[in-house]
C-alpha cells in the first residue's frame, strides 16, 4: 500500500539560551489513505512540535531550525514555496485543536467561519455557500443548523464549537485530518460523541487521521496504529493490539501501568514512573528514558536505535538498548 | 435535604451549601450549586465528581469560605465558619487546606521554594523564626523534594510534578485537618499523576487528614476516595461507599459517566453512552430533575417533581425517580464489564 503521508528523518531544532533544544529529533512515520494513526506522548515528548513542523507552521520562527522531508501524496511539502505549499491547508490537509473556543474567531458569527472558507476554497457563491454550510453543520450532528449559523462562538457551548471545527475541517474534504487533542478540552460525555463524530466522518469519506493524544486509551479505541513519542523521538510504534498486549519499551510498559484503573479496588498504590519528563536541553545522544528506566545501563548513553520486531505483516517498532521480552514481560 | 450522616462524629460538616454567582445587575445570577450538603469523618477522603459546571469546585471553594457561600452552614470540627470574621476564619483556615488544579499559577513566581513553604507558618506565627527552618526542610522531604536541590528554585524553575508537590508542602506545613483538592492531577502528565496521586495517599495516612478530592476523572476518583459524590448541574445525583458506587450505580447519570470512560483494550465491545448531548446552562436549569433533559428514563414526574436524596441501600444515596433496580444495575456492570 502506498502512504499518503511520508516523514522521513524529521527534525526540529529550536536555538535557546539554555541551549539547543531537540523538540523533534529523527522522526519517522508513514500513514496510508484511509488510516488512522495515533501519537501519543506527554508534554515535552514533541508530539505538538511534530504536527506543527508537519504544517509548516515552524518555518517561520526565527530561533527554529527544521530537516527532513514531509512527503504528502508525493510532493515533499518542504521543498515547495509557501505560497504552493499554502494550497494544500484547508483544502487536502485540515487540522482540528485542542480548544475549540480559541480556535475560532470570537467576532465572527458561525455563518462566516463556514461560508469565507468555502467561498475562498471551493469559490462557491454567497448562496451555495451558505446552504453547503448548514449541511455541513448538519453532518456534524448539530441539530438546528440554521440557527446555529447566526450565533457566535462564545454562544455554543465547547461540544458544539468543536463540531463547529469539524465541520470547517471537512468541508473540503481532506484526504488528511490532523487532530491534535481533539477532545482534551471536552467534558467525558462529550468527548464521546465527538469521537464517534470522528470515526464516522473519517470512516465515511475515506480520510486518513493523524490522531494526536495523551490518552493511550483513546489511541486504543480510535486508532490502528500508534506511535509512541518520547523525548522527540519514537519509542515505540506498532498496531494498536500489539501495543496493548505485548509493549516492548520500557517506558510504553510503565506509561500503561501507571494510570488508575476502573477496575481496582480503592486506594490500590499506582505504579508511578519515576522522576520526571525530559530537559530536552541535556538529552543529547542518549535515550532520554533512561534516567527513569528500571532496565537502564551503561549502554543506553548511546542512541538507541529505532528495530523492527515484530512480524513482516505487522512490524513493530522499539527503540530500546534492552527492549522488554514479550512472552511474560521479565526483563531481556 | 438531608446529610447522609453516619456513625462516627464527622470532622467537617456542610449542610444546603448554596453558592450562586453574579449579583443580577449585569447578567443573571447563575446557581452553581443549590443545596448540597456532605459531611466527612476523621480520616476519610470524599471524591467529588461531575462534568464542568456540576459545581463541583464551587462547592470545595465554599468550604474554605472563598467566597462564603451564599446560603448553608459549614462547621469544622464544631466551629461554625460562615460566621467567622476575618480573623478568626485565618486561624481556622490552617485547619482547612486547599490544593488547586494548575500548580504554576497558584505559585508567585517571584518567590523562591522555601520562602513559599515558609509563608503559612508566617501567617499563622507572624513571623518566620529561624527554628522553623527544620520544619519547612522536613516538609519538602515528605513531599518528596530534595531541600537542598530546590530549596532557593522559582517556581518556574521547577517542573509541574515538582510544583504541585511545592503545593501540598505548603498546605502541609500550616498543619491541617482537611484537605481539599480540587483537580489536583488534571493539570499533570500521566507518568506524573501516579507520583502524585501516591503521595497524596501517604501524606493523608502520615498525618491522619481527611480529604475531599474534586475531579472529573472517575478511576483517579475512585482510587483515592473511600465514598463518592456525583454531581449534576448544582445538585448531588448520588453518594455511595467508592467500590458501590462503580459496581451497582442507582443513578442513570452515573451509569453515563461510567460507560464514557474508555477502555484500553482496543478488543473490548464499544459502550453506548445512553445519553446525547451536553449539560444544560446552569443559568437556566431544567425542572425537577436537573437530568431530565438527557436521561433515557425521564418521564412527566422527573418534569414535576425535584426528585430527593434518599438512602436506597445502607450508606447508598441516590436522588432519582426511576433509581436502577439493585437486580439491573448488576447486569449492567457486568455487560460494561466492570
Amino acid at each position: 500500500m502506498s502512504s499518503l503521508l511520508e516523514v522521513t528523518d524529521l527534525r526540529t531544532t529550536f536555538h535557546t539560551p539554555r541551549g539547543l533544544v531537540r523538540a523533534v529529533d529523527g522522526v519517522s512515520l508513514s500513514l496510508a489513505a484511509g488510516e488512522t494513526l495515533g501519537i501519543v506522548g506527554e508534554s515535552g515528548s514533541g508530539k505538538s512540535v511534530l504536527v506543527r513542523t508537519l504544517m509548516g507552521l515552524i518555518d517561520a520562527e526565527p530561533n527554529a531550525s527544521v530537516s527532513g522531508q514531509v512527503g504528502f501524496d508525493g510532493v515533499d511539502l518542504r521543498a515547495l514555496p509557501p505560497e504552493e505549499r499554502r494550497r494544500y491547508w484547508g483544502t487536502r490537509i485540515a487540522m482540528v485543536f485542542q480548544d475549540p473556543t480559541t480556535s475560532l474567531n470570537p467576532v465572527k458569527s458561525i455563518r462566516r467561519h463556514l461560508v469565507e472558507h468555502l467561498r475562498l476554497h471551493l469559490s462557491l457563491g454567497r448562496k451555495d455557500a451558505v446552504a453547503r454550510a448548514a449541511e455541513l453543520l448538519g453532518e456534524v450532528g448539530i441539530p438546528d443548523p440554521r440557527r446555529v449559523l447566526d450565533r457566535y462562538p462564545h454562544e455554543l457551548s465547547g461540544g458544539q464549537c468543536q463540531r463547529v471545527c469539524i465541520a470547517l475541517a471537512l468541508a473540503c474534504r481532506p484526504q488528511l485530518l490532523i487532530a491534535d487533542e481533539p477532545t482534551t478540552a471536552l467534558d467525558v460525555t462529550v468527548q464521546q460523541q465527538i469521537l464517534e463524530l470522528l470515526d464516522a466522518v473519517t470512516s465515511d469519506t475515506g480520510m486518513a487521521t493523524l490522531f494526536i493524544t495523551h490518552d493511550l486509551a483513546l489511541v486504543n479505541r480510535h486508532c490502528e496504529r500508534v506511535v509512541v513519542m518520547y523525548g522527540g523521538r519514537v519509542a515505540e510504534a506498532s498496531d494498536v493490539r500489539t501495543l496493548h498486549r505485548r509493549s516492548r519499551h520500557p517506558y510504553t510498559r510503565a506509561l500503561l501501568r501507571s494510570a488508575p484503573r476502573l477496575e481496582s479496588a480503592p486506594h490500590t498504590r499506582l505504579q508511578a514512573i519515576a522522576g520526571r519528563p525530559p530537559d530536552l536541553t541535556s538529552v543529547g545522544e542518549a535515550c532520554a528514558f533512561a534516567p527513569r528506566c528500571a532496565h537502564a545501563t551503561d549502554s543506553c548513553a548511546a542512541a538507541p536505535p529505532l528495530v523492527d520486531v515484530g512480524p513482516a505483516e505487522a512490524p513493530h517498532l522499539v527503540a530500546c538498548h534492552h527492549p522488554v521480552l514479550d512472552a511474560d514481560g521479565v526483563p531481556a | 435535604m438531608t446529610a447522609p450522616l453516619r456513625d462516627a462524629e464527622p470532622l467537617l460538616v456542610a449542610e444546603g451549601i448554596v453558592v450562586e454567582h453574579g449579583d443580577g445587575r449585569r447578567g443573571p445570577v447563575v446557581q452553581a450549586v443549590s443545596g448540597v450538603s456532605l459531611d466527612l469523618t476523621a480520616g476519610e477522603t470524599l471524591g467529588i465528581v461531575g462534568e464542568s459546571g456540576c459545581g463541583k469546585s464551587s462547592l470545595g471553594r465554599a468550604l474554605l469560605q472563598l467566597p462564603r457561600p451564599t446560603a448553608g452552614s459549614v462547621r469544622l470540627e464544631g466551629v461554625e465558619l460562615t460566621q467567622l470574621d476575618r480573623r478568626s476564619l485565618r486561624a481556622v483556615r490552617s485547619r482547612l487546606q486547599m490544593i488547586f488544579q494548575d500548580p504554576l499559577s497558584s505559585l508567585n513566581p517571584r518567590r523562591r521554594a522555601h520562602e513559599l513553604v515558609s509563608e503559612p507558618i508566617a501567617i499563622a506565627a507572624g513571623r518566620v523564626r529561624p527554628t522553623d527552618r527544620d520544619r519547612v526542610r522536613v516538609t519538602f522531604e515528605a513531599v518528596g523534594l530534595d531541600p537542598d536541590q530546590v530549596w532557593d528554585r522559582h517556581p518556574s524553575e521547577l517542573s509541574g510534578g515538582q510544583c504541585q508537590r511545592l503545593c501540598i508542602a505548603r498546605a502541609l506545613v500550616a498543619g491541617p485537618a482537611v484537605l481539599v483538592c480540587d483537580e489536583p492531577v488534571s493539570a499533570l502528565d500521566v507518568s506524573v499523576q501516579a507520583q502524585i496521586l501516591n503521595l497524596l495517599e501517604d501524606v493523608k495516612a502520615a498525618n491522619g487528614l481527611s480529604m475531599l478530592f474534586v475531579a472529573h476523572d472517575l478511576a483517579v476518583v475512585k482510587n483515592v476516595s473511600d465514598r463518592v459524590m456525583v454531581m449534576y448541574l448544582g445538585k448531588v445525583c448520588e453518594v455511595a461507599p467508592a467500590e458501590d458506587l462503580f459496581r451497582r450505580p442507582l443513578h442513570p447519570y452515573t451509569d453515563v459517566l461510567i460507560a464514557s470512560i474508555p477502555d484500553p483494550d482496543p478488543d473490548a465491545p464499544g459502550r453506548s453512552l445512553g445519553v446525547r448531548g451536553e449539560p444544560p446552562s446552569p443559568v437556566d436549569p431544567p425542572s425537577g430533575c436537573r437530568f431530565r433533559t438527557r436521561c433515557p428514563r425521564a418521564d412527566e414526574r422527573c418534569a414535576a417533581e425535584v426528585p430527593e436524596l434518599v438512602e436506597r441501600e445502607p450508606d447508598h444515596w441516590v436522588a432519582c425517580h426511576h433509581p436502577s433496580d439493585v437486580s439491573v444495575a448488576v447486569a449492567t456492570a457486568s455487560r460494561n464489564g466492570r
